[in-house]
């Protein structure tokens, strides 16, 4: 358990927005990728009550308070996954910098793979 | 005897606690007034469930309306349009 | 092989309302392909720790997958043409939900009333709240930060902005999903309807009439 932060007079935060000034809304869809799904199965797989590791009110509180910048640069999806970082990581389950150096291995894998050259043994075109 | 201390009709105002960490009372509705329409249960407060208290006691929670026009300095549009919110009741006070 | 860029606008990829002019980020290299991958690092890591099964995690995505405006418009077609249905679905939509075995399990499901005199729109001006288990995931608009300003403090405009104008006489009420309700808006039946079966109803429902912004089909033509 972490202790709350002291109080800030008036806004509770930058997630707290409501009738504030901003520009247009815009109004296109945008596509499900399988990793928001995922990241969401994954919540709500954390948080049933057989587990309650990552309830929505933890993570909330997560994205609340893991600072503006943040908030303000990551996407929606994004912000979820590092709230869930957070609060496993606050409760033991992860590491979280034992979780950053498994993913930038896994993208750098993945890379060197994209990178390799074409087969040589492509077929000419007749 | 009522387990709750609002209901249907009275007309609150929101307090504007200093309250810190996970709160769910946005700040625009702070030290407005409002009527109370509904009052809605009792739920563990998410105030404590953010940081893995899960326990009681419950709070006890209401839907809260309140005119845009006073809500908002600079309101366009209808006097008669509203704004409805839920409050926990530690947040409110009888207006 | 190209570096990769955190913001890579080839990709044709949005960050919804990130700043895609923010300097690098701190922690990696954190595009959307970084949080792709660690996804699949998160899901590893829980599946090696016997916190979560991956079967689980498939069966959760379809479920999730299974939460489609189709189920909207069962409960509203029914409210349209059973009286006594709609006064349960007003009174408790999850026990409504229900009885047309449609599960919701947020601790509450509110639907609220358009009538000639009134209308309603929804948001969650502090996240992202909605009505998941019945609707799914919400679009991004309603969950980027335009909307959830914008939408308390002049929800003319930006109804106006969405193609719908409410005449001055009618109230437009505002409801926020600040805390545990959630909600869906009853949208009026369109006029010109009443030959319809409730199917040909159900498919008039669209997910922006259930949040308020837009009002339903008038034809299953439209």
């Amino acid at each position: 358990m972490t202790t709350p932060p002291p109080p800030t007079p008036g806004r509770c935060g930058y997630h707290d927005i409501g009738g504030l000034t901003a520009g247009e809304i815009d109004p296109a869809e945008e596509p499900i990728e399988f990793w928001h799904k995922q990241n969401e199965a994954m919540r709500g797989l954390l948080g049933d009550p057989l587990r309650r590791m990552v309830t929505v009110d933890e993570m909330r509180r997560a994205f609340e308070t893991f600072g503006e910048d943040k908030y303000n640069r990551l996407s929606f999806y994004e912000r979820r996954l590092e709230a869930m970082v957070d609060i496993l990581t606050e409760k033991g389950l992860i590491d979280r910098d034992a979780f950053m150096k498994r993913v930038d291995a896994a993208l750098a894998a993945r890379a060197a793979a994209d990178a390799e050259p074409p087969s040589t043994t492509a077929t000419a075109a007749t | 005897m009522s387990d709750h201390r609002f209901a249907p009709g009275d007309r609150v105002r929101v307090l504007d606690l200093p309250k810190p960490g996970h709160v769910r009372t946005p700040h625009y509705i702070r030290q407005k007034l409002g009527r109370v329409t509904e009052y809605t249960g009792k739920v563990l407060n998410p105030e404590d469930l953010a940081y893995g208290r899960s326990s009681g006691p419950a709070v006890n929670g209401y839907r809260v309306v309140f005119d845009q026009s006073h809500v908002w300095p600079d309101y366009q549009g209808s006097p008669n349009d509203k704004l409805h919110i839920e409050v926990y009741e530690h947040w409110l006070e009888k207006a | 092989m190209p570096h990769d860029h955190p913001h890579d606008h080839e990709h044709g990829h949005k960050h919804d309302d990130a700043d895609p002019h923010a300097p690098a980020p701190d922690f990696g290299d954190a595009s959307s392909r970084w949080y792709e991958v660690a996804s699949d690092v998160m899901r590893d890591m829980l599946i090696e720790q016997n916190v979560i099964a991956a079967r689980e995690v498939r069966k959760q995505i379809e479920l999730m997958e299974s939460k489609t405006i189709q189920l909207g418009g069962k409960l509203i077609a029914r409210a349209w043409v059973d009286p006594e249905f709609r006064k349960t679905l007003l009174k408790d939509g999850k026990a409504a939900a229900a009885a047309l075995g449609i599960p919701v399990t947020e601790a509450s499901l509110t639907v609220v009333e358009d009538t000639p005199q009134v209308r309603n729109v929804i948001v969650c001006t502090l996240c992202s709240c909605y009505p998941r288990s019945l609707l799914g995931q919400p679009p991004a608009w309603y969950r980027n930060k335009a909307y959830r300003s914008r939408v308390v403090r002049e929800p003319r405009k930006v109804l106006a902005e969405f193609g719908s104008v409410v005449p001055e006489n009618v109230e437009l009420h505002v409801h926020d999903s600040n805390a545990d309700l959630r909600f869906i808006v009853l949208p009026m039946r369109p006029a010109g309807t009443e030959k319809m079966s409730e199917a040909e109803l159900a498919a008039l429902v669209t997910r922006d009439s259930l949040i308020g912004v837009a009002p339903p089909r008038v034809s299953s033509t439209h």
